[in-house]
């Protein structure tokens, strides 16, 4: 604790040393994702601290500020892209469209729970963390007399069918990390059995990570697996929502980095420092904000109940999570989620559906042909076109790359081509359990 | 012949404003649907894949599925609203008329979230039905429920053009009918609907194209199995290397055109111009007591009907709480001050951008109806055609590529890229609202008799003096009609301008709407400001309304000395 | 500056016009000469072209081929505007949005033509055509009659240098035709306006014009005045065309030295006037036929004929005769007290030779 004080109280000094020296340009543009709460708020702050510079906060989708990055690129100017999925900003530093920065400040540990804070390879800084975690709609469960979920495996049961939502992992890069969470966690197979367990009692995949909370919120369904603040903010906002971290829950990391050729690069890097100094960090416990920080002694003035992943081993630290080989097969397992989840939801529904009846008719009977088909039928269900071997054949997660390297690389097989063998292999899978778990029932 | 060549440079500045801001752009992006995604030759193996894919042939069927149900049942709601107001002296016809334009506005995100709050499987009118009678139906569901969202949404469409049509009618063929023994819904059905063809194909192709093309709506029901939202989805998610988005967008386009081209067929040598003796407009009459009482009933239940959503729209902006229950919990005007103190620009700047690309649509859309239905230009159907197409283009696609255009290119004295301007917005908007004006332009044009332009240009009218003084002013129902629905459209638009804003102070009120939509504290504002849109867009139409409505009476009424 | 003064008239020629829409060939070889303050008819029944002809001269409808000439300057090469040729359109064109004062005005602010007198030029021309006092009116408030002044009152407004009127009587009551006939003669007379009048009603053009080409089939068939048409007849179908007439059709043979028209069976008819080719008929008006006349003198032709039909016209009884396979119209003065043959009686018909007009078969 001393240690961390002693870095923090330096780094200030630094930070204010460096501050005065370095004439700022007048304006900074920052490409964000963050909802205005979040960047209001700092952009005050930091202009408080350099009442010359002008900042501009230009919100946008992060797959659209993705975009406006690469397109603006040979006119850019844009100074910082400021956003919580990593994986948009892979996506900018494999186009080398980021600009390396060395952070001045110190104090800030390598991992939040088991996610490296910072790009390995120097581009991309962590400023925060987020948890994933289940948030309800208390009028909702109360009415239909559902039970509040605690942990994940309990989204996968009956009950709870169709009343829960969830964001696409190809439509939210944060979805796409707890996703891969609990492939990396719970094993390939095992991970995917889960995940279309709860999948098959969704009421809706919703087309932004947003929706979720919105669709709770509004009672549309009942139960959203979103990340903490969704939930939180929700709450404080007055909705009749509650939130809970599952025991294992997964952690991401929310990040910052400057483009390349910004014309803007000293306030920029000021920006970040900024951000990451205490006094930045700070701004990151207000409730309307409510992210963790990255800087351990923070947590001290946190109110009484904020998770601590630094002191809290359960948050996102069972998993060992693995950087790349997450990176390597990450639209692999994006689009394998669409084809066996996203698209063909009713066919999962109806199969789970189907599956959960016949279970329930079996309940306290013993008809071992009837359990050897509902056996068969979840297999069908949780059958997966591509093993995990397969998920990390760098040929194969090429033909999901989002572009060649050289024109001389080879891909074989074409996306389309993929999915349509996954999708017919999958779709016959959901209606032929359907039909087993039907002809089980009707033994009973 | 001067004549030819003055046709011909208009023509050829139109097609170089659509090659530049539309094929350019649009063709910069989806090329890649004609690459191998391995070598990068040229190739039509992403289509071969497209028709092999199970799920993208269900998509093609069902959106078609959606486009024509939809067109079905907006028809059922907007004729009935525009037979009544064009045909009988009816207290409030403008008042129906520009209510009628509202359904078309349906602010991003804060729409979507008003509709599942009234008809959502656990919105208000389900919590009723479940209260009284025990049930629940899922208005909101799958297709169905697509559907019943497009065909509200898109009906006005088919009103604006089926009441401009019917305005337009000769008198003396009615009557001609009634003299026969034809009357009421036979009447109808035989004279006045035929009549009125051109006009009600106009809105019904429009209708069409856009449930056929609309992203929005199956967005906010998570109807992933159609056209649209597969394009979109696999266009804008990051990293993705498939080719099959932009496949889908340019089949969407060859759709939509294929589907204009039938409707153009379809109305081939329907053009009944009233001879310009100016007894136009169908014969209006008194109703007897039932019968206004009858229509006067089915009338407020088809208003009611399609203005539930904005309904909403109001209780959720002034809304405190609203969660799993009939209203809200209680209500405060905290959101609208809130709005107001904040976000004023975006709404001046909605109606700069909206209002001058309206502009913009109608003379694009008078000149090309002009140029295709009056000049023998060669190759002036593709005009048609390819401003046509814009509909089917989703906005991603033309902000990506306006992008990738002009953001090279420095405007003069400005000292920025194009890309970056807030022009290029206004640009955007006007190429994506277009084909709207551009319909409208032609069904009125369609109905302007050929002889009273030869007889301006016998009394020594140019081409262009004709076109202002004759044309355009007997067009000018049609025209209102063609800017009103631009405009609507265009003050909600989002997905290319989330793109191409670059400056909060350049932003609009979809953007707006947008930031304030991203956190569960900023629905309520959202609402408000998504309700100010509707509320200017409808004070804006109901002026239009009334100005046609006065100058239909000046030239009827002003009685002679 | 008045209108009345008169603007020099112009010739119009018209050499060699054709006309075809798409293949369809409309007109073929016109070659016309209308003389400067000529008042020229195109007479034809529907789809002849006459129409066609007028739209032509004004610029409108698919380029011709050949050649039309104001006093000697081709003005093929003109767009409409550029022309000068007011026309007064079938329907009358007015446009509905604008009142009849703006409708009248609308060539001359065309024209550049000061406010003032362009004001002054208005109220002329509505004066010219009588309705100074529905200056303000819409064109939907209006009636027929008054809607055809406007249409001609905003035509003469520019003085153009020819007039062309496109069947401008046709959509008026029978009374309001002849009325407006009149007054459209009167005003040409005094604008001295080279003019030109598109009808399909003979009648009308024989009233109104100087001259007039009868056109059918997109081909001219005969110009001349009026009278000229009436009594020489290029051809069956202009006879036709112009009033009721009697032709008989047949072979020319030579009988005892003198042409004979052997028409049908038992019906042989002496020709006394010179003869070409082998076949022809015979044209003669009704009312050239006497019946059962007191005297007779040889330089008329004589037949024998039963009553088929009777119908009494007021001024004249008009009878059908049969004679042979052909039937012959005869009208007979009326006057109180005249005989009336019944039907079925035998008559004798007598018709001067010097009415009768033979037109060789083409």
């Amino acid at each position: 604790m001393r240690l961390f004080g002693r870095l923090a109280l330096s780094t200030g000094l630094l930070v204010c040393l460096a501050m005065p020296a370095q004439a700022l340009e007048k304006q900074l543009t920052v490409v964000t994702s963050y909802p205005k709460d979040l960047t209001t708020t700092f952009k005050k702050a930091f202009e408080q601290l350099h009442p010359d510079v002008k900042v501009e906060m230009l919100k946008k989708k992060t797959t659209a500020g993705v975009k406006y990055i690469q397109e603006t690129a040979s006119n850019n100017s844009s100074d910082l892209f400021w956003a919580s999925a990593p994986d948009a900003f892979e996506v900018l530093k494999e186009d080398g469209l980021l600009q390396k920065y060395e952070v001045k400040a110190t104090g800030i540990p390598e991992v939040i729970g088991s996610y490296p804070i910072n790009d390995p390879d120097g581009f991309y800084k962590g400023f925060a963390g987020s948890g994933y975690g289940i948030m309800w709609n208390t009028r909702y469960l109360k009415a239909k007399n559902i039970p509040a979920p605690r942990e994940w495996e309990d989204l996968a049961k009956p009950v709870y069918h169709g009343h829960t939502g969830m964001s696409a992992p190809s439509r939210s890069g944060t979805t796409h990390l707890t996703v891969e969470t609990i492939l990396q966690g719970e094993g390939w197979d095992k991970g995917w059995k889960l995940l279309k367990e709860i999948g098959g009692n969704f009421h809706t995949v919703t087309e932004r990570s947003f929706g979720v909370p919105d669709g709770v919120n509004s009672g549309q369904f009942g139960v959203g697996i979103v990340i903490d603040f969704f939930g939180l903010s929700s709450q404080a906002s007055g909705f009749p929502v509650e939130f809970v971290y599952p025991t294992v829950t997964t952690l991401v990391p929310a990040n910052i980095a400057i483009v390349n050729k910004a014309p803007h690069p000293e306030a920029a890097a000021a920006f970040i420092e900024f951000l990451l100094s205490e006094e930045g960090q700070k701004i990151l416990l207000d409730p309307k904000i409510r992210r963790l920080p990255v800087r351990p002694e923070i947590y001290a003035q946190a109110p009484k109940d904020f998770p601590n992943p630094f002191l809290d081993k359960s948050i996102g630290a069972k998993v060992k999570f693995d950087v790349v080989k997450s990176k390597n097969r990450y639209n692999l397992v994006n689009s394998l989620f669409d084809v066996m989840v996203t698209y063909r939801l009713d066919d999962l529904r109806k199969a789970t559906k189907a599956v959960q009846d016949a279970e329930k008719a079996m309940a306290g009977k013993n008809n071992a042909e009837a359990a050897k088909m509902i056996a068969e039928a979840k297999a069908l269900i949780a059958a997966l076109p591509v093993d995990e071997a397969r998920s990390f054949d760098k040929d194969f997660a090429a033909i999901f790359k989002k572009k060649r390297k050289k024109a001389t690389d080879k891909v074989t097989g074409r996306q389309a081509e993929v999915e349509q063998q996954w999708d017919s292999m999958v779709k016959s899978n959901y209606a032929e359990a359907a039909k087993l778990a039907r002809k089980a029932q009707s033994l009973l | 012949m001067p004549r030819i060549r003055t046709s011909y440079l208009v023509a050829s500045s139109l097609a170089f404003f659509l090659l530049v801001f539309l094929v350019i752009p649009v063709g910069k992006v989806i090329y890649v649907a004609f690459q191998d995604s391995s070598t990068g030759a040229l190739t039509l193996i992403n289509f071969v894949d497209f028709f092999k894919t199970s799920l993208f042939r269900e998509s093609f069927i069902n959106s078609l599925y959606v486009a024509g149900m939809s067109v079905l049942f907006a028809s059922i709601i907007a004729m009935p609203l525009a037979y009544f107001t064009t045909r009988f002296n009816f207290g409030g016809s403008i008042i129906i008329q520009t209510l009628g334009i509202v359904p078309l506005i349906m602010p991003p995100f804060v729409g979507a979230v008003a509709m599942q709050l009234l008809f959502g499987s656990n919105g208000s009118v389900n919590l009723l039905l479940d209260k009284w009678f025990g049930l629940n139906i899922p208005f909101m569901e799958g297709l169905n429920g697509v559907i019943l969202v497009e065909s509200i949404h898109y009906f006005p469409f088919i009103l604006i053009n089926l009441s401009a049509a019917l305005n337009n009618i000769d008198r003396s063929m009615e009557e001609a009918a009634q003299n026969l023994g034809s009357t009421g819904m036979r009447l109808f059905r035989r004279i006045v609907l035929p009549l009125a063809m051109p006009g009600y194909l106009a809105g019904a192709s429009l209708v069409f194209l856009k449930a056929f093309d609309d992203l929005g709506t199956p967005l906010l029901l998570n109807v992933n199995n159609m056209l649209a939202t597969q394009a979109y989805l696999r266009i804008s998610s990051i990293g993705i290397s498939d080719p099959m988005g932009y496949v889908i967008s340019v089949i969407l386009v060859i759709f939509s055109l294929f589907s204009l081209w039938v409707s153009m067929l379809a109305s081939r040598g329907k053009d009944y111009s009233g001879g310009g003796k100016g007894s136009s407009g169908l014969l209006k009459r008194d109703m007897r007591g039932w019968e206004k009482a009858g229509a006067y009933c089915l009338i407020i239940f088809l208003l009611v009907l399609v203005l539930s959503p904005h309904i909403s729209l109001l209780l959720l902006s002034f809304g405190t709480i609203w969660s799993y229950s009939v209203l809200p919990d209680a209500f405060t005007t905290a959101h609208y001050v809130e709005v107001f103190s904040t976000t004023r620009e975006y709404i001046t700047n909605t109606l700069l951008y909206a209002g001058i690309a309206a502009s913009f649509d109608v003379a694009i859309g008078v000149a090309i109806s002009y140029v295709v239905l009056r000049t023998g230009v060669i190759g002036r159907r593709w005009l048609d055609y390819v401003a046509t197409g814009a509909l089917a283009v989703p906005g991603v696609v033309l902000g990506i590529g306006y992008l990738r255009t002009f953001n090279d290119f420095n405007v003069p004295f400005i000292g920025k890229p194009l890309a970056s301007w807030w022009v290029i917005i206004v640009i955007a908007l006007t190429i994506r609202r277009l084909p709207y004006a551009l319909r409208a332009c032609t069904a009125a044009l369609h109905q302007v008799s050929i002889t009273l332009e030869e007889a301006a240009e016998n009394l020594g009218a140019g081409k262009t003096a004709t076109v202002r003084k004759i044309i355009v002013p007997l067009m000018a129902g049609g025209i209102v009609a063609g800017f009103v629905t631009s405009f609507a459209t265009a003050t909600v638009e989002l997905s290319a301008t989330l793109m191409l804003v670059t400056a909060e102070s350049d932003a609009p009120l979809a953007y707006g709407i947008y930031v304030f939509m991203q956190s569960a504290a900023g629905r309520g504002p959202g609402a408000a400001l998504g309700l100010i849109a509707v509320v200017v867009v409808a004070l804006g139409s109901y002026l239009a309304h009334h100005f046609i409505e006065r100058n239909k009476r000046l030239q009827v009424n002003s009685t002679g000395q | 500056m008045s209108l009345a003064i008169k603007v020099k008239p112009v010739r119009l020629k018209i050499e060699d016009v054709h006309i075809s829409f798409g293949k369809t060939k409309v007109l073929q070889g016109i070659d016309l000469d209308i003389e400067p303050g000529e008042f020229f008819a195109f007479l034809g029944p529907s789809g002849s072209g006459k129409s066609t002809l007028l739209r032509a001269i004004a610029g409108f409808g698919p380029e011709p081929q050949g050649r039309i000439l104001i006093d000697g300057i081709d003005i093929l090469s003109l767009p409409p505007w550029k022309r000068d040729v007011g026309m007064v359109f079938q329907n009358y064109a007015l446009w509905p949005h604008l009142t009849v004062q703006k409708n009248v005005a609308f060539g001359l602010e065309e024209r550049s033509v000061p406010k003032k007198e362009s004001k002054d030029r208005v109220l002329e021309a509505l004066d010219m055509v009588g309705l100074t006092h529905l200056a303000g009116r819409h064109p939907s408030q209006l009636s027929g009659g008054q809607q055809q002044r406007v249409a001609l009152a905003r035509t003469i407004v520019i003085r153009p240098r020819l007039l062309l009127l496109d069947e401008p009587l046709s959509n008026l009551d029978a009374n309001l035709r002849v009325q407006m006939r009149t007054d459209i003669l009167k005003l040409q007379r005094k604008l001295g306006l080279t003019t030109i009048f598109v009808t399909h009603d003979q009648e009308e053009a024989n009233t109104i014009s100087d001259r007039m080409a009868v056109l059918d089939k997109g081909i001219i068939q005969q110009i001349g005045s009026p009278m000229e048409l009436y009594d020489n007849p290029a051809n069956p179908f202009v006879a036709h065309f112009l009033g009721t007439t009697n032709m008989i059709e047949g072979e020319v043979i030579t009988k005892e030295n003198k042409p004979v028209l052997r028409a049908g069976q038992d019906v042989e008819l002496p020709l006394h006037m010179k003869v070409t080719g082998s076949r022809g008929a015979i044209v003669f008006r009704p009312q050239s036929v006497k019946v059962n006349p007191e005297e007779q003198d040889s330089a008329s032709m004589c037949i024998r004929g039963t009553v088929k039909s009777r119908e009494f016209l007021g001024a004249t009884v008009r009878y059908g005769v049969q004679i042979g396979d052909v039937t012959v119209l005869a009208d007979e003065a009326h006057q109180r007290g005249k005989r009336i043959y019944d039907e079925l009686e035998q008559v004798r018909l007598v018709i001067p030779q010097k009415q009768i007009i033979f037109i060789p078969e083409a």
